[in-house]
């Protein structure tokens, strides 16, 4: 992922201006300053033709992109703009000094180091990072990683093993959602094995540009998870699923020996959801008249119906009823922890997916993403926001 | 910050005016970067009426040129400042006002973007016809000011038909609303059409009223695999004189089809040379007999094959795909120059016959794509490499398609409008007295020429 890689990619940009149906951020500020068209017009110029100075304003607009992806989901013309963006980034912080690297330091060790890392610490540290003490997530008494590990056998005949990464909203925020994946998992035949030596996907570190540590990361955790004989990996959190799958093999030289490992486990890698979707046949809830609705995260593949796997799974484990909100795959406004830095703007995305909840009539929002299911929450307390896999453990209980 | 920053700081929040260069440059083009590229002096973000005819007012005063500008995603350079100025971005004018289903008549604001209207007119059993397939971004004050078309334009007419009044900020800031919400109107002059299609030289369309029609009750997607243009086109002619009347009626060349098959699930088997892609819409039992017009136009001329499309999320993907076919076609080619020309529809087979052997003889790929029932053609210049010989051939390439279309009774733009993009053949097509009357009226309405100047004519009546 490396600016130069992208100077032919980047001039396919047919400017039809399509890239203002998918940003939430367009869609909250409708200037087209904000766009991403722009946003690749202002770095073929700066950075790769030169025509134009690098100013503090060009790093504004630079850095308010959310990296939500559904520009080029969005994309006919098939660039990449989200990973032009990130390797920018990574170009515009390469002789950077001072406050904004040091920050980046701390974020990636709390991530990076678990196991080892005292939660008040953890939480200090990213509140510092990003300056603020209030709207950040607060961390689980104890993390997952210090809850489950090693094998969980299967419940009854054993049909195969699974191998479970767990993202870091995960590990310290939602360390239940993790339990709910093994306890669903278990019951339906599968052995679930709970790697200890995995660490941060690297999403939140290649945000900043950091890509030399993103690769560093995800290095280890191919190692970890290729080491382990398993029939799938499953994962609970969209964003990681689009690193490994997307993004993973980017963040190396083409030469890198680590290629054959990333085909291998890629070929492995399924969404928790998906894989449950597979292993459940029959419809065993009650309709009692529950109602759920579903926020589409932002890094879920859009613009197709695998989005809504989510919404087959719990209808058919549960029995609730789905009613869709007018936007399902609107943005909540958080972007990871853009909504720290962007706060503004993240509310104004919000309001609207607030809205559009309420409206939708339903008792429960689920969602994948531990962000989104912070940010959602903390925009409507009063709302039960919680992950489909919590959601169906509760109700089969 | 500029002097007219710094001015319209005080008539609006400041948070409404861009004037730094890495802000101002995101409007310096439409989709067409390739024909102009100039950076506005200052953006302005109005939120209402008034703040369009305070700046107008200022920019009156001062003589400054104000480009209004919907969503940028023109084919015809009509939003870019090539005179600098302001641009008037009209986005965030984007309330409903009504849509009042006994009347089935809507009232919106400039900004709305089409598609999401759409959906709302649709969940209420309502239609609203017209789309120049950019409706997930394309603002109704930007179709309004273009007149734009698209494939529905055979049925249903384009968005002329749809327009019964509008309000307007003229050039001196002074707010009218000609026209209105009635279903006839001849009292006076008839300004709403006047100003529909000026592409911003005339005034600011700041609100549209807008008739409706009911939602038809059922609709059906045919595509057929035809041997070649020429019999594509023939079937077309043959299709219309049958008396069917298909809601869309899009021909297709064979590498359009390959790059819509990104989208399109199942993908169409490439094994003709070109295709139509039909959606045939009203009664069940219309849907019938259209269906058996169009297959015995097909058969009786030898199409390779018909194919009905049911089920109802397959056919949506033919149609998203055909959507997005100018981004997709940049994916194969460097630079994609589409043009607009539109025929009686009996002229189709000519037509298609004088674009395939202008390309052969200036020695250009020319894609064949367009809204062929209601005889408008998307004729596209597709080059795979960007060089000063290919642009004098493109050049050349168009002005013969031009000429070509008008000796057989067209118009120069069946819906993209004229902008830059064509301005030096407009007197081809009106002739020097009836440019002469435009001018005259723009002057009435704009007496120094602060009106998106250098748009739809050249100053020196053009260059051919």
């Amino acid at each position: 992922m490396i600016l130069e890689d992208y100077s032919e990619t980047i001039k396919k940009c047919s400017q039809c201006n399509f890239c203002q149906g998918a940003c939430p951020v367009y869609k909250a500020q409708r200037s087209e300053n904000c766009l991403a068209r722009h946003r690749l017009n202002l770095i073929r110029e700066v950075m790769i033709e030169k025509t134009m100075p690098d100013t503090d304003r060009f790093r504004e607009i630079i850095g308010r992109c959310m990296l939500c992806t559904s520009c080029t989901q969005n994309c006919s013309s098939g660039v990449p703009i989200d990973e032009i963006i990130i390797s920018a980034r990574a170009k515009l912080i390469e002789n950077e000094k001072g406050f904004s690297s040091m920050k980046r330091g701390i974020i990636t060790k709390v991530l990076k180091e678990k196991g080892a890392r005292n939660i008040a610490v953890k939480t200090g540290a990213l509140a510092q990072k990003f300056g603020l003490g209030s709207d950040v997530p607060k961390f689980a008494s104890k993390p997952f990683e210090e809850r489950m590990s090693g094998t969980v056998q299967a419940e009854g005949t054993k049909k195969g093993t699974v191998a479970y990464y767990y993202g870091c909203g995960t590990n310290l925020i939602y360390p239940e959602t993790g339990e709910a994946l093994v306890k669903l998992i278990t019951a339906n035949g599968y052995d679930v094995v709970v790697p200890e030596n995995i660490t941060c996907c690297g999403v939140p570190v290649i945000a900043e540009g950091d890509i030399g540590e993103a690769a560093e990361m995800m290095r280890g955790n191919i190692e970890s998870l290729s080491a382990i004989e398993c029939d799938a990996v499953v994962m609970d959190c969209s964003s990681c699923q689009m690193m490994f799958i997307k993004k993973s093999a980017k963040l190396f030289p083409k030469d890198d020996p680590i290629h054959e490992k990333i085909t291998a486990l890629n070929g492995k890698i399924k969404g928790a959801m998906s894989f449950l979707n597979s292993a459940i046949q029959e419809r065993s809830g009650q309709t009692d008249g529950a109602v759920f609705t579903y926020h589409v995260p932002c890094h879920k593949e859009k613009f197709s119906n695998a989005q809504f796997d989510v919404v087959e799974l719990v209808s058919k484990a549960t029995g609730a009823e789905y009613k869709a909100m007018d936007n399902p795959d609107l943005c909540c406004g958080a972007g990871g922890a853009y909504y720290m830095k962007n706060g503004e703007i993240s509310r104004k995305i919000r309001s609207k997916k607030v809205d559009e909840i309420k409206n939708s009539g339903a008792g429960v929002v689920l969602t994948e993403c531990p962000m989104c299911r912070f940010y959602i929450k903390n925009g409507m307390p009063e709302m039960n926001v919680q992950h489909p896999l919590e959601y169906i453990l509760e109700r089969v209980k | 910050m500029s002097s007219i920053g710094k001015d319209l700081r005080k008539v609006l929040r400041s948070e409404q005016v861009l004037d730094l260069r890495e802000d101002v440059s995101a409007y310096a083009n439409d989709a067409t970067y390739y024909i102009a590229k100039r950076n506005p002096d200052v953006v302005v973000l109005p939120e209402s009426t008034e703040d369009v005819s305070a700046v107008m007012k200022y920019a009156f005063a001062g003589r400054i040129p104000v480009v209004p500008r919907g969503a940028g995603s023109g084919l015809a350079g009509g939003c870019t400042p090539i005179h600098g100025g302001i641009v008037i971005d009209m986005k965030r004018m984007n309330s409903i006002l009504e849509i009042d289903a006994q009347n089935m008549t809507a009232h919106v604001e400039g900004g709305v973007v089409l598609g999401e209207f759409v959906k709302k007119v649709e969940r209420m059993g309502l239609f609203y016809p017209p789309d120049p397939q950019s409706s997930q971004v394309c603002t109704i004050g930007g179709n309004i000011a273009t007149r734009a078309g698209g494939p529905r334009g055979v049925k249903y007419g384009t968005t002329e038909r749809y327009v019964t009044g509008v309000e307007a900020v003229m050039a001196d800031g002074t707010v009218i609303t000609p026209g209105g919400k009635v279903v006839k109107q001849s009292s006076g002059y008839d300004l709403t059409h006047l100003f529909t299609g000026s592409e911003g030289t005339l005034c600011v369309i700041t609100k549209g009223m807008l008739r409706l029609l009911p939602l038809p009750a059922a609709k059906r997607t045919l595509v057929v695999t035809c041997a070649s243009p020429d019999q594509a086109a023939e079937i077309v002619s043959e299709i219309i004189a049958r008396g069917a009347v298909p809601a869309m009626l899009e021909f297709l060349i064979k590498m359009a089809v390959g790059v819509m098959n990104n989208y399109i699930k199942p993908p169409i088997p490439l094994d003709g040379e070109a295709y139509l892609l039909m959606e045939i819409d009203g009664t069940p039992a219309q849907l019938d007999v259209e269906t058996y017009e169009i297959e015995k136009a097909c058969t009786g001329l030898g199409a390779l094959d018909v194919r009905i499309i049911s089920n109802p999320a397959e056919s949506a993907t033919y149609w998203y795909a055909r959507t997005r076919l100018y981004p997709l076609m940049t994916t194969v080619f460097k630079r994609v120059i589409t043009e607009d020309i539109t025929v009686p529809r009996n002229k189709i087979p000519e037509l298609v016959r004088s674009i395939q052997s202008i390309a052969a003889s200036v020695g250009v790929a020319v894609g064949l794509a367009g809204h062929a029932g209601d005889g408008n053609m998307h004729p596209t210049i597709l080059q795979g490499e960007i060089s000063d010989e290919m642009s004098r051939k493109a050049d050349k390439a168009i002005e013969e398609i031009i000429r070509a279309g008008l000796d057989l009774q067209g118009t120069i733009s069946g819906e993209h409008g004229i902008g830059i993009h064509k301005n030096r053949f407009l007197e081809l097509e009106h002739g020097a007295d009836q440019v002469a009357l435009m001018k005259t009226i723009k002057r009435a309405l704009d007496p120094f020429n602060i009106m998106n100047p250098g748009k739809i004519w050249t100053e020196d009546g053009g260059a051919v």
